[in-house]
């Protein structure tokens, strides 16, 4: 089967700047030096939406993920975005005003909202901690 | 553009005052105050642990349980006295100003599981009107006559009772209500057969909702007690307020004048905890006294939680509440008692912490005059318009009409100075920091007469700036 990744088809960049500065202005409280991306891209039948929650230094780095097979939802694309936007948004608020213990599975797991049914995951990474173990297994590492 | 993140939502969140802006005090934050010291484990070991139980406040007592979590708790909940588990009811069953009858069933479950004569205590001790409201939209209930008219599978749906002359079912609802209503009216029966005819009676004949809206009013009258106000008085706390007759009572030098509150000084501690230092040390005043203080900062808190949009089971909305008031009574208490720590001991102590409050606000009002005006330099009907959402109290939209239309004229430090200005809670910018070539804004709360003073020069730079652009 021939899948082709098209991130054009579900946002613009603009969109996309627009929508982080939204969960920003909403949630900001919670956010110290943390702030918003989103990305998403369709795959084949399957739209996949991230909103990660990030530091500049990469040392807390959060990707949350929501997919779904929109077409099977009797869907429109652009109906099907903000569905999982609003999704991963109630996510987020529980999330962030619950001090953050509320964690999502880190493989994908299935729920159901109105009826519809979509995917969630997510798990927060230290890239920057992970970055510096790979440059001291590689040997390069200034630490001691 | 999706719902949850669309401009009513935004704003919506702006309107909350202490969760859309990224803010940080300088000061540690407490967490005491609001969440009581209720040791469970000192409650179970007590020789009379029900008594040591009951003895806790209701609103106290519910607190301590929503932070531990209910589920963890259990073995204290079969302590709770009926006050204290009305309480509970009050605060989580209801969503939006309804009865939720999935929430109530959340608590009575647990009570459940504890055995189902504590389902039936539990359920008994709620106000009638709670009893009828729950069961109300599910209850049908039919006389012999009306039964055998019924098909015969209608007729299994329902339930005899024991006189054999009445039938019931759970009209409506999922497997949950269904569960539910068996399971409590199974345990009601053996109990007390003839409340359950009079329950079921009256929760299917009685018109839908008189119950709910009759039980509404008891419930916001005991909430008001805690100190949970109505969302108009809850408002009226950052409305208007002439701060002066306050402020010359207790100035030494009765003069009020920005320039008198601005002070040089820069403390590392929160002026009223300096305060609640001397008070304790000197002696003056006694720990019931500091005790009923700290509760009326958690009243104070509960107070503004309203208009803040923040529900009486979020602690840790009311808690980022209660650091928000502190800060704010801390800078009108250094301002009324001129950084004098003696003064403000009896300053605390003699004024409520809601009218120190509410004279704090009023000092930054005074610089949010001045900025309107200035800003009608700039664009005469948009200041107008920022004028008018100010003060009808419509802070969120506020916020939204300057980064909309202001932030092309002033740029975007100038814009969130404005924008912290205008908070519900006013702020000052902390810092600036860029990520990825966005610029973000960083707050602080107003909690010194140093941050007051941070915010009037900084307000008065940007205004003559954005004055001199347009005269140009």
């Amino acid at each position: 089967m021939n899948m082709t990744v098209d991130h054009a088809k579900v946002m613009g960049s603009e969109q996309k700047k627009t929508l982080a500065e939204m969960l920003e202005r909403k949630y900001g409280s919670w956010l110290g030096k943390r702030y918003f991306e989103v990305e998403g891209h369709l795959d084949g039948p399957a739209l996949y939406l991230k909103v990660t929650l990030k530091t500049a230094d990469r040392s807390f780095v959060y990707p949350i993920e929501a997919r779904m097979l929109y077409a099977d939802q009797d869907m429109k694309m652009d109906q099907a975005r903000d569905f999982l936007l609003d999704f991963i948004d109630a996510y987020l608020q529980e999330y962030l005003s619950g001090g953050e213990e509320t964690y999502l599975t880190i493989d994908w797991s299935s729920y159901e909202c109105d009826g519809i049914e979509l995917q969630m995951r997510g798990q927060i990474l230290n890239e920057k901690l992970e970055e510096l173990a790979d440059q001291w297994m590689n040997g390069s590492s200034t630490l001691n | 553009m999706t719902a949850r993140l669309s401009e009513d939502a935004v704003i919506h969140s702006l309107d909350t005052g202490w969760q859309s802006l990224v803010w940080k005090s300088h000061f540690p934050m407490k967490s005491g105050g609001l969440l009581p010291a209720v040791n469970f484990k000192a409650i179970l070991d007590a020789k009379d642990p029900v008594a040591a139980a009951q003895a806790v406040p209701r609103g106290d007592m519910y607190l301590a349980l929503v932070s531990e979590g209910p589920e963890d708790a259990l073995e204290v909940l079969p302590l709770l006295s009926s006050e204290q588990f009305v309480a509970i009811i009050d605060h989580e069953a209801w969503q939006d100003g309804r009865l939720s009858v999935y929430q109530a069933i959340r608590w009575l479950d647990l009570y459940k599981n504890l055995g189902p004569e504590q389902l039936y205590r539990r359920f008994r001790e709620l106000d009638e009107e709670y009893q009828v409201a729950l069961l109300n939209p599910f209850i049908e209930m039919v006389d012999e006559e009306a039964f055998e008219t019924l098909a015969q599978e209608e007729q299994d749906k329902f339930t005899a009772m024991p006189c054999n002359t009445l039938w019931w079912r759970v009209k409506d609802g999922d497997e949950k209500v269904q569960e539910f209503v068996h399971s409590m009216i199974s345990a009601s029966i053996g109990e007390d057969a003839a409340y359950v005819y009079s329950l079921l009676g009256m929760a299917a004949m009685l018109p839908p909702n008189e119950q709910e809206a009759l039980i509404k009013q008891f419930r916001d009258a005991r909430l008001e007690e805690d100190g949970f106000v109505t969302k108009e008085e809850s408002l009226s706390l950052f409305s208007r307020y002439d701060g002066e007759p306050l402020y010359r009572r207790w100035a030494s030098n009765a003069d009020q004048d920005q320039n008198k509150m601005v002070s040089t000084s820069d403390s590392s501690a929160l002026f009223l905890d300096l305060v609640l230092a001397a008070a304790s040390t000197s002696g003056q005043v006694d720990t019931v006294a500091l005790e009923n203080l700290q509760r009326s900062f958690a009243y104070l808190a509960n107070s503004v939680s309203s208009a803040c949009n923040v529900a009486p089971d979020d602690v840790n909305g009311l808690s980022s509440l209660l650091q928000q008031v502190r800060f704010l009574v801390s800078y009108g208490l250094e301002v009324l008692a001129d950084g004098d720590t003696a003064k403000g001991v009896e300053i605390l102590f003699s004024e409520y912490p809601k009218t120190i409050f509410q004279f704090a606000l009023s000092t930054v009002d005074a610089i949010r005059s001045e900025a309107i005006s200035r800003l009608q330099a700039v664009n005469h009907q948009t200041a107008q318009r920022l004028d008018l959402l100010w003060k009808s109290g419509k802070y969120g939209a506020a916020l939204w009409l300057i980064d909309r239309e202001f932030l092309d004229v002033l740029g975007f430090e100038a814009c969130e100075m404005v924008k912290g200005l205008f908070n519900r809670f006013p702020m000052v910018q902390d810092e600036i920091i860029e990520i990825d070539h966005i610029k973000r804004a960083r707050f602080r709360p107003i909690a010194t007469r140093q941050d007051f003073s941070t915010l009037l020069t900084g307000v008065r730079k940007i205004m003559g700036v954005a004055g001199n652009e347009v005269l140009q």
